[in-house]
């Protein structure tokens, strides 16, 4: 029997083992999530420095391969012409390019200025807009960026040779407000001037490739004073300090779709790809022996052609359809 | 536990802005030197002028001319990447012993008594310094008289790059004289003639009229 003391005791002890028991019930009742963070790694190749010209008479300028110094194409007639330069994205995701340029300009070496606007005669003489031809020692430089998709593969095909030889058919393009960002003696920046497509990783998720877009080059372009008052000298120069901030931005991603097969059946590897991924089909022949011919159609009723069982994937949904015969 | 976890989530959004911060703003200098052509013209150093007050048939370089103010024909030689403007300074001295006077105009049909000569020099930009059609007269926009004070005309001419049509600058001393002035002319006469050109390039899309 149980006098009162020992009554309390175990109902105390009970209260204890409930208590010694809820702790471990509830512990085994809730989810303990532990947040890892995803290092986002941007690797994008910057050239730290460039070379560039003030060319006032328009001569021929050889674009050399840096490593040998070949000549790999010649610029005419532009008065500023840079050396090729590119960024090459190696990160396994979209980036937005932003720049900010400074022009430095040694008042002890050169009387030359920066100019904010063209120097080049604007209007029609005589007309109440004209604008006449500066005659001060002055150059307009700006900054242009553009994404050459033709640049694809290895870091061993994309090379120096490479770059150059696109850089050197790089047309000619007046000044876009829009697009280019002035350089001055006051920095000056561009937002989203370029988007650098990602690259083709490998299975351990490291660089392997160059896709469509993962290349963009820049240059100073611009012009200047032909024959300024005070003449050309070889110490008038300056220097164009670029630096780049790199932003993510969403790889956006386009279904493919299998759509009727005739004589067997096609599968694709992924279901969704990224513009410039190359998607691998798998044919199955009812038939063995027989051949597949794929009709690869784009969203805007574009035809896009196989190389074997890979094709190239577009800004777009595609839709394969087959036939095997 | 929400608590943990919503802090792993700051940690996170912490990290993720700062590797960004670190690693995005790497940069480029570019160097921007100026590119100059190197002037390389070819002028001839020494040249002749005759006069020939009575018209006589004279040979020169093969052909038989009677100008009454003679000079064979010379040329300069762009070799340039660049067109050239070109500046001309012209300097006359009479030769020590003669009374000969430069003229500031033509003499002819005037009837002047005094030895006076007039010579101006002519300049041309031409594909070929032997096929050369000179001007007939004196233009005061193209010529420039031989005074013994120096005269200059600016960008009288502009020549083309080399290997380019027009890449020769032909030029002469041209002119007249008094034929039979008050004191006949005689061997002692004559002038010496300094040209200096001053070379300005040019861009290569120049026009070469």
């Amino acid at each position: 029997m149980k006098t009162l003391k020992n009554r309390i005791l175990s109902g105390a002890m009970a209260g204890a083992l409930a208590l010694s028991l809820a702790v471990p019930a509830f512990a085994s009742n809730s989810t303990d999530i532990t947040g890892t963070y995803q290092a986002v790694t941007i690797d994008v190749t910057v050239p730290t420095s460039g070379t560039a010209q003030i060319n006032p008479y328009g001569l021929d300028v050889k674009i050399k391969d840096a490593a040998n110094s070949a000549t790999l194409g010649t610029i005419s007639g532009q008065q500023i012409v840079t050396q090729p330069l590119a960024l090459q994205n190696k990160t396994a995701m979209n980036l937005s390019v932003s720049a900010t340029v400074l022009g430095t300009v040694d008042l002890e070496k050169t009387d030359m200025k920066l100019a904010a606007a063209t120097t080049k005669a604007q209007g029609t003489e005589g007309a109440a807009d004209y604008v006449p031809a500066a005659t001060v020692k002055s150059a307009f430089v700006y900054l242009q960026m553009v994404s050459e998709p033709a640049l694809t593969g290895a870091s061993t095909v994309v090379d120096a040779d490479a770059i150059a030889t696109k850089f050197a058919a790089w047309a000619p393009s007046a000044y876009d407000a829009d697009t280019d960002v002035i350089v001055g003696t006051k920095a000056a920046t561009k937002e989203n001037m370029v988007t650098l497509k990602a690259a083709k990783m490998d299975a351990n998720d490291a660089f392997d490739e160059f896709k469509a877009g993962s290349i963009a080059l820049f240059r100073l372009a611009g012009d200047c004073v032909v024959t300024p008052k005070t003449e050309w000298k070889t110490t008038d120069e300056f220097k164009a300090n670029i630096a780049f901030t790199f932003l993510p931005v969403a790889v956006q991603k386009y279904t493919v779709t299998i759509g009727t097969v005739t004589g067997g059946t096609v599968t694709a590897d992924v279901a969704s790809a990224a513009e410039g991924d190359t998607v691998t089909l798998t044919p199955a022949p009812t038939t063995a022996g027989q051949n597949p011919t794929y009709t690869i159609t784009a969203a805007d009723g574009t035809t896009i052609t196989a190389t074997g069982n890979t094709f190239t994937m577009p800004a777009q949904n595609v839709t394969v359809t087959a036939t095997f015969a | 536990m929400k608590k943990k976890l919503l802090f792993c989530t700051i940690v996170a959004l912490l990290l993720s802005a700062t590797a960004f911060a670190s690693g995005s703003r790497p940069s480029t200098t570019i160097s921007v030197l100026c590119n100059l052509p190197e002037i390389q013209v070819t002028v001839p150093s020494t040249g002749e002028i005759y006069f020939n007050p009575f018209q006589l048939p004279v040979e020169i370089d093969g052909e038989s001319v009677s100008e009454p103010i003679l000079s064979e024909p010379m040329s300069i030689e762009n070799k340039s990447e660049v067109p050239l403007s070109i500046t001309v300074s012209v300097t006359g001295t009479i030769k020590e012993g003669s009374n000969m006077r430069l003229a500031t105009s033509s003499t002819k049909d005037l009837g002047l008594s005094s030895k006076r000569a007039f010579v101006y020099f002519e300049m041309q930009a031409v594909a070929d310094p032997d096929q050369v059609v000179w001007d007939g007269e004196y233009d005061e926009a193209k010529h420039i008289i031989v005074r013994t004070a120096t005269k200059t005309k600016k960008n009288l001419a502009i020549i083309a790059q080399a290997n380019q049509p027009k890449h020769f600058g032909a030029f002469r001393l041209t002119g007249d004289c008094v034929p039979s002035p008050k004191y006949p002319w005689t061997e002692a006469d004559g002038i010496d003639v300094e040209i200096a050109f001053t070379f300005k390039p040019l861009s290569v899309a120049t026009e070469i009229p």
